[in-house]
């Protein structure tokens, strides 16, 4: 990673940027842990891997510095979001795009009995986004640093398996769900990693009326994510982040995809933060627009 | 503390015919926050208000409950009241027991239950209720028509003569509108354009009108009162300020094979041309479809011998912007494509013609200067056979309404023809004559009694030709004979459709349309002229089928409307509108994409987030614009956004209140503030 070393002290060195925003290695490889570089000394520490989980675009919004800053493939989707939804100029951050071949899953790899990563990363201990991956390098980087990354043919389909699954009736899918979601301790972790949550005060804290009570039980925590799977709705990049935070193992990523799976169908094939151009389903309306899914 | 006084109406026997008035008011009165509860036989009237009045005087009333009838019957009413005794309107709460309620119920013990949670809600409701202020707007004092028929003439000349400037956008290249077209018109057989061209020179002339003719409606942005209308005046190829109107250029026009529209195809015009020779304005236009010089790039010949030199080849359309503070729509109407009745042959035999066509060879200024022949032959038709509701009250092609001229046009015509081809015999096949107007019957029993016509009943099935006559098959429904006529010309009186292109100018007004593309008026009895939309009125054929004083009736009381809008500086407007809160909106503008007003601006504000000072631009909505439909608090992710008058802690008030636990109904409400 000599290069994005390199371009981050220029970047410091010629005050272009006020801090850059990465990897650094940490006690548990291969996993990093996220860098604010301020010093151009500092740039030694940056690395990028196949342990560089986090979605660092999280930090961006109130942030206050001009950052530069690495972002994956998968994640830039969420700048576009945010950019549509006018959270964030395009240019209040320099975007350092990078080649990734996967990243590896903590579960994947704690279940799999490895102490330490096996020297090239395996299919088995990937996360589950990269399996289906269609944008290893990111798009629209002011700086690329690396390699680019050759696409590689998807292992799994993006959706798969959720046909199945959303096929079983009403009550057997509340059933399953209120049971999943007994094991939320409503610690919020989903929400405050997701680089898309970035309301100053989020309904789940309103009191004034208070539409979702906020104890620990089986139908206000039902309540809970369901609402946050509309929030979701039209706007999830599929990072991952939410599922990888949760500390009880909710599947959320199984609800958003969902979510995303049925606007893509309904929509146009829209997906969120592929195209900057194309409104939200949410903010478009267009009168052969699918109403099919209007109860 | 919320004091809250709670008014049961009897409405006579409307509402205490099913429910138990007085058990109502004793159960409302042990809710919390209700200091005084009463009933009375019609809360309405004098003493049913001073009722009201003398209750908020004596028990200190800050809130009132009138559980009465519909609030669009008495909001307005029990507002004024309230206010008179110096509450503020909006702290009055409604609960409709009689249309919700007494009305759609039998049994007295259920109607009263439903009554009392109905009466339970609106308390829950008006504790959180909260004092508010209308809205003054400032008033553009300018009117838009949209169409310059005898509708929009009328509406443009009643409007002016008001004192208001006009903006008038007519589509054609003339003023006139149908009307130009026809011939005499019923019941009083006056020449349709010895009465309408007087109003459109009038109309041209007026110091308040401006005409864009050839020119259409882009866009309408704003609100009630501000307007701002973006027109396309289409390039016309000729410099209107220095065409003299001499006509060289159509007479020289080497393309002269076009089907006239003016006379409904009857004759041929020129590629360059005017309507007709009264047209306002007199100057032509290009037909650039099927000008050889558009369509080759060889001929100019009107630029040659233009002797002003107003042939503008290069023109091309414009777009301007007109404030203005009302719209009145009166964008007429089509008729009937008869080509899609196979039977009847219309396209085919050249002897069956639309009731149009008939107007044009009847008339004096049309095509055969007023002589009536046969188009096939050119001879004077001895026999001609009328046929009525052709496309009108026929479900097979989705059209079961009346078009309401037919059959007195119908009758017209056979009276014309009776006057101008002596000895002709006018056959009328109808199914139903509807002569509802002013005069219209005695005109009828004149077609029949005095001017020979003979009236059948009965449809026709089929038309065909035969050696040289156009056979009319059909029956006579009241003899039941099987009825086989040889005529020399058929007449259909196809009926009125909506206008081509209806339905999209209703979406660039926001205003709605019926399944026929008619627009809708905001009510079918009260409000005839007005649409859903404030500031956009209606006049003549483009809200349904009408006559001529219908339609010049509609559009002086749609110029009467914008007139009484425009009698004031400003317009007060109610207060339910969405508000912002500055504290929570994260300025996702996702609110801006959805609105349908344009009612969200934007704000610049500084807060504090972790302890740093930043400027954040938020959605600020705009009061004139914001009609209070609420799809900006659905979406709206953070919940930043609420709909005065309907906030959601007044709603979550009422929803507890009606689905709560027993305990919870009558429990303080939680973390109330009052």
């Amino acid at each position: 990673m000599e290069q994005l070393i390199q371009e981050a002290k220029k970047l410091l060195e010629e005050n272009k940027v006020d801090v850059v925003i990465g990897y650094r290695s940490s006690p548990l490889p291969p996993f990093t842990r996220p860098a604010f570089i301020r010093r151009p000394e500092d740039c030694e520490q940056l690395v990028f891997n196949c342990g560089s989980v986090y979605n660092l675009t999280r930090y961006l919004i109130g942030l206050g510095e001009k950052p530069a800053i690495v972002v994956k493939g998968c994640e830039q989707r969420g700048l576009v979001v945010l950019e549509q939804e006018n959270m964030l100029p395009r240019d209040s951050y320099l975007l350092i795009g990078v080649g990734c071949s996967g990243q590896v899953d903590e579960r994947k790899l704690r279940e799999g009995g490895f102490d330490r990563l096996p020297e090239q990363l395996s299919d088995e201990l990937m996360a589950d986004k990269c399996l289906y991956c269609d944008q290893h390098n990111t798009p629209d980087a002011d700086i690329f640093v690396g390699d680019e990354v050759e696409s590689v043919e998807p292992r799994t389909e993006r959706y798969a398996g959720l046909d199945e699954f959303f096929a079983q009736d009403y009550e057997e899918l509340y059933h399953h769900w209120t049971e999943v979601f007994s094991r939320c301790i409503r610690c919020y972790a989903c929400r405050n990693i997701c680089p898309l949550c970035y309301c100053e005060q989020c309904i789940s804290y309103v009191n004034m009326p208070q539409w979702l009570p906020r104890s620990v039980a089986d139908n206000n925590n039902y309540l809970f994510h369901m609402r946050r799977v509309l929030c979701m709705a039209g706007r999830c990049i599929d990072c991952g982040e939410c599922e990888r935070a949760c500390p009880v193992d909710i599947p959320l990523r199984t609800l958003y995809k969902r979510i995303a799976q049925k606007i893509e169908g309904f929509f146009y094939g829209y997906r969120a933060g592929n195209n900057r151009e194309q409104l939200p389903p949410l903010q478009d309306f267009n009168k052969d627009d699918s109403a099919d899914f209007i109860l | 503390m919320a004091r809250i006084g709670v008014f049961v109406c009897w409405c006579g026997s409307n509402i205490a015919g099913t429910v138990d008035v007085k058990k109502v008011a004793e159960e409302v009165s042990k809710l919390p926050y209700v200091v005084y509860s009463t009933d009375y036989k019609y809360m309405c009237s004098d003493p049913g208000q001073n009722m009201i009045k003398e209750a908020i005087k004596e028990h200190r009333l800050t809130g009132v409950v009138v559980s009465a009838c519909s609030p669009r019957m008495h909001e307005v009413t029990f507002r004024r009241t309230v206010q008179e005794e110096g509450v503020n309107p909006y702290m009055m709460e409604m609960a409709n027991i009689r249309e919700h309620c007494s009305w759609v119920h039998d049994d007295m013990e259920e109607a009263t239950e439903k009554a009392i949670e109905l009466v339970r809600m609106a308390v829950a409701k008006a504790v959180e209720l909260e004092p508010m202020e209308k809205i003054e707007v400032p008033v553009t004092k300018r009117a838009l028509v949209i169409g310059g028929g005898i509708a929009g003439i009328q509406a443009a000349l009643d409007i002016a003569d008001g004192g208001v400037e006009v903006i008038l956008v007519e589509k054609s290249p003339s003023i006139g509108g149908k009307m130009s077209q026809l011939d005499e018109t019923f019941p009083t057989l006056d020449c349709s354009q010895c009465i309408l061209t007087p109003k459109m020179v009038d109309a041209a002339q007026h110091p308040n009108i401006k005409i864009y003719s050839y020119a259409e409606l882009e866009e309408l942005d704003g609100f009630i009162g501000n307007f701002q209308a973006r027109i396309r005046q289409k390039a016309r190829s000729v410099d209107m300020e220095l065409c003299n109107g001499c006509g060289d250029c159509w007479n020289k026009c080497p393309q002269k094979k076009i089907p006239s529209e003016f006379e409904a195809g009857m004759s041929d015009r020129a590629a360059i041309y005017v309507p007709f020779p009264q047209a306002i304005p007199n100057t032509p236009v290009i037909d650039r479809e099927n000008c050889i010089y558009f369509q080759s790039g060889k001929c100019g010949v009107c630029a040659k011998i233009c002797p002003t030199g107003a042939i503008s080849y290069d023109q091309s359309d414009e777009f301007i912007t007109e404030e203005v503070g009302a719209v009145v729509v009166a964008t007429g109407y089509d008729l009937f494509n008869t080509d899609v009745i196979g039977e009847y042959g219309y396209g085919e035999i050249p002897d069956v013609i639309s009731g149009l066509q008939f107007e044009r060879l009847s008339s004096a200024s049309g095509p055969t200067e007023g002589k009536i022949v046969r188009p096939s032959d050119g001879k004077k038709p001895e026999e001609v056979a009328f046929i009525c509701c052709v496309g009108s009250r026929d479900d097979k092609y989705g059209r079961p309404y009346c078009s309401r001229i037919c059959c007195m046009y119908t009758a017209k015509h056979a009276i014309l023809l009776h006057h101008k081809s002596h000895g002709s015999q006018a056959y009328v096949f109808y199914i139903d004559v509807r002569a509802g107007g002013k005069g219209y019957e005695e005109f009828l029993r004149r077609a029949t009694e005095e001017e020979g016509a003979i009236y059948m009943r009965g449809r026709v099935s089929r038309l065909y030709r035969d050696n040289g006559k156009v056979v009319v098959k059909g029956a006579d429904t009241l003899s039941g004979a099987q009825i086989e006529l040889h005529c020399d010309m058929v007449v259909l009186a196809n009926g009125i459709t909506a206008s081509p292109g209806a339905e999209e100018l209703a979406r660039k007004l926001s205003i709605s349309y019926d399944e026929y593309g008619f627009y809708s008026e905001a009510h079918p009895k009260l409000r005839p002229v007005e649409t859903n939309t404030a500031g956009i009125y209606l006049a003549g054929c483009c809200q349904a089928p009408k006559d001529i004083p219908d339609s010049v009736s509609q559009a002086s009381a749609a110029a009467s409307k914008v007139l009484a809008l425009f009698s004031g500086d400003f317009l007060t407007r109610e207060p339910n509108i969405a508000e912002v809160n500055p504290f929570t909106c994260t300025g996702c503008f996702t609110c801006r994409e959805v609105c349908p007003y344009d009612a969200i601006d934007e704000e610049e504000v500084t807060v504090h987030i972790d302890g740093k000072k930043v400027t954040r631009t938020i959605a600020r909505v705009n009061l004139g614009k914001c009609q209070g439909c609420g799809i900006c608090c659905a979406v709206c992710r953070s919940n930043a956004i609420n709909l005065k008058g309907t906030k959601d802690l007044q709603i979550f008030r009422q929803i507890k209140a009606f689905t709560g636990s027993e305990k919870e109904k009558s429990d303080e409400p939680v973390g109330s503030k009052k």
